[in-house]
């Protein structure tokens, strides 16, 4: 136990968790963190980038005096032989955590994900409020959800109206060719209960890159698809655009 | 070469003692191998602290698919960490501040009520899946009767408010999912707990490690407050380490899955009961998702699944996943987590299909 000097292992996990706040304040200050965690969730890793920090501190402070009751108590670890590899497993988090930059997934990821199709069940569907009324619609995060229930729901009504939104393209790999979807994610906790929503688009899709963020323009037209009718958008134009700050929509806040 | 017997003894002599010095240097060596190491680490954290992305371009050696699997694996451990830092950190003060005097007047002697008892303590808990464990555990050790810490193990990351909020907007059309959801919660957790009751009871020694040594901990227990301070940081620092080894390991299979696994498999088994059942339960053990969570990632499959599928995965998700499982055996001896876990899935299957069966008929 001795083996490393007094406390070795009290300050081994110390630096470890002072890390730990580390990564989360860089990601933090990067901007990083909201891409992987939803908005709501951000309070809670404040609280533990603090409570990290002070208790690396106590912990530092602590590991001076080793506690001889610790011997009697029976921590699990104290009485079998103490070893570092362990620790190896929590320097991964912390390693990607420092040098990733990249925080999307990839397009193979998403399509697993499968695109979400029918009406989204959580908004009660209000008819023909004033926005959907206009022969152009423009969809905005605010509204995504509500034009998104609109045109499942009255598919006859919005039939032959101009939309245009900005999402990124999407593409399963059963779509043929002069198909795509413009799509958004949702996010409720982190990004592994992310969600993809799209509009399915058709016309001259193959210059539109995968993945890329573009701002659309097109007819809103329907079709039969596997024994349902579903709304598909003839496109008009295009125009590619950076990703907006905010990449993620919340199911949550939708509803509130 | 030849010796004669008084140079061998000279040079067993001088062997003896160069062993003792060098083991002597040696010994002064390791003693600053520690501190040097450390400080040599700390010097290597502030560098990938401040150039971390700059020295490692991990775009040039990792393909998109594998970033991916690291972008999930990070998100998962960084939303749980928060919660299991609690958890331990409750743990750690249950520990040292709560007596077993304290538990025994709280908890009722009559087994079947300790039950509902821990039916509600579940119920005021807000904590989900990943904080539960280190807490039951420590909880058990103070004296909470064993089935009583098992309901609390099975119920908590389901009964609570926000649980109970994102269940209701991700399926406002579907009531009999929410209900369902609550109702069939609450029996598989008496279940279990009648179960634990009945094959475990009083056998505590067989569920935790050092059962014996830890039920003594408090006595000999210290009056200076810096003295307990002092035990209960480093508590918490050995309990949280040793959680979150498990925890990493389960989050890394999980992330692989969440990228690999093709989600349009599932929904041709969408018709069957059975099968669609153990399919759901399946996916939502994989998937390791947050019980505040899981419900909008349910939603998206109501219209390709029958109620008893959805049903199986909206209960038994937060109750097991494969992150947990490991934490579960960090935390529990081997053949009672295995028990737990044939005893867990056995009800919730069987109740999600004679919930479905009662969902048919039009009973909710």
């Amino acid at each position: 136990m001795r083996k490393y000097g007094a406390g070795f292992h009290r300050k081994l996990e110390a630096l470890l968790l002072l890390a730990s706040g580390l990564m989360i304040f860089k990601l933090y200050v990067s901007g990083n963190l909201s891409h992987i965690l939803a908005d709501r969730m951000l309070p809670f890793s404040i609280i533990a980038l603090v409570l990290f920090s002070v208790i690396s501190v106590c912990l530092f402070q602590s590991s001076k005096t080793h506690i001889s009751s610790c011997d009697c108590c029976g921590c699990e670890t104290s009485k079998k032989k103490q070893v570092i590899y362990p620790y190896l497993l929590f320097g991964i988090p912390l390693f990607l955590g420092f040098i990733m930059t990249d925080f999307s997934l990839s397009e193979q990821a998403l399509a697993n994900k499968g695109l979400q199709n029918g009406a989204f069940s959580t908004t009660k569907i209000e008819e023909g409020s004033y926005d959907l009324e206009k022969d152009s619609i423009k969809v905005t995060d605010e509204n995504y959800f509500e034009v998104f229930n609109h045109l499942y729901t009255f598919l006859d009504d919005m039939e032959g109206k101009q939309i245009s939104l900005a999402g990124f393209v999407y593409r399963e790999p059963d779509f043929p060719n002069n198909q795509i979807a413009i799509a958004r994610l949702t996010m409720t906790c982190c990004i592994a209960d992310a969600n993809v929503y799209g509009f399915i688009f058709r016309g001259d899709v193959e210059k539109l890159k995968t993945n890329q963020w573009y701002e659309v323009q097109g007819k809103i037209g329907k079709e039969t698809y596997k024994g349902e009718v579903i709304p598909v958008i003839q496109l008009n134009t295009f125009n590619q655009i950076q990703p907006p700050k905010e990449q993620y929509l919340s199911e949550y806040t939708s509803i509130e | 070469m030849r010796f004669n017997s008084h140079t061998t003894h000279i040079n067993r002599r001088k062997s003896i003692y160069f062993i003792n010095l060098l083991s002597e240097v040696l010994s002064i060596v390791i003693r600053y191998v520690g501190n040097v190491f450390l400080f040599v680490l700390a010097l290597l954290l502030m560098f990938f602290f401040f150039i971390g992305q700059e020295i490692v371009d991990i775009n040039a050696f990792l393909s998109s698919r594998w970033n991916s699997i690291f972008v999930v694996f990070l998100s998962i451990f960084l939303e749980a960490l928060p919660f299991l830092l609690v958890g331990v950190l409750a743990s750690a003060f249950i520990q040292l501040f709560v007596s077993e005097e304290m538990v025994q007047r709280c908890i009722p002697k009559n087994s079947i009520k300790a039950l509902f008892f821990a039916i509600i303590a579940a119920l005021v808990t807000p904590v989900c899946e990943c904080a539960i464990i280190p807490v039951v555990r420590r909880l058990i050790q103070k004296g909470v009767p064993l089935h009583a810490g098992v309901v609390l193990l099975v119920a908590a990351p389901i009964l609570n408010f926000i649980v109970f909020a994102s269940t209701y907007y991700a399926f406002p059309n579907h009531p009999a999912l929410f209900y369902g959801r609550i109702l069939l919660c609450v029996i598989t957790a008496l279940l279990v707990g009648l179960f634990t009751l009945i094959f475990f009871n009083g056998k505590v020694e067989h569920v935790i490690h050092n059962y014996a040594e830890l039920a003594h901990s408090m006595e000999g227990s210290k009056t200076s407050f810096s003295e307990r301070w002092r035990e209960f940081i480093q508590h918490f620092s050995q309990d949280f380490f040793s959680v979150v080894k498990y925890f990493i390991i389960g989050a890394l299979i999980a992330s692989c899955l969440q990228v690999f696994f093709n989600r349009s498999l599932l929904t041709e088994l969408g018709e069957q009961s059975i099968f669609g059942t153990a399919a759901m339960m399946g996916f939502s053990y994989l998937l390791s998702l947050c019980s505040e969570a899981d419900a909008f990632v349910a939603a998206t499959f109501v219209n390709s699944f029958r109620p008893e599928a959805m049903l199986g995965f909206l209960v038994f998700g937060p109750m097991l996943d494969l992150k947990n499982t490991f934490v579960l055996f960090a935390c529990f001896k081997p053949r009672f987590v295995l028990m737990f876990i044939i005893v867990v899935t056995c009800i919730v299957f069987s109740l999600s299909l004679l919930a479905g069966v009662i969902i048919e008929m039009g009973g909710l």
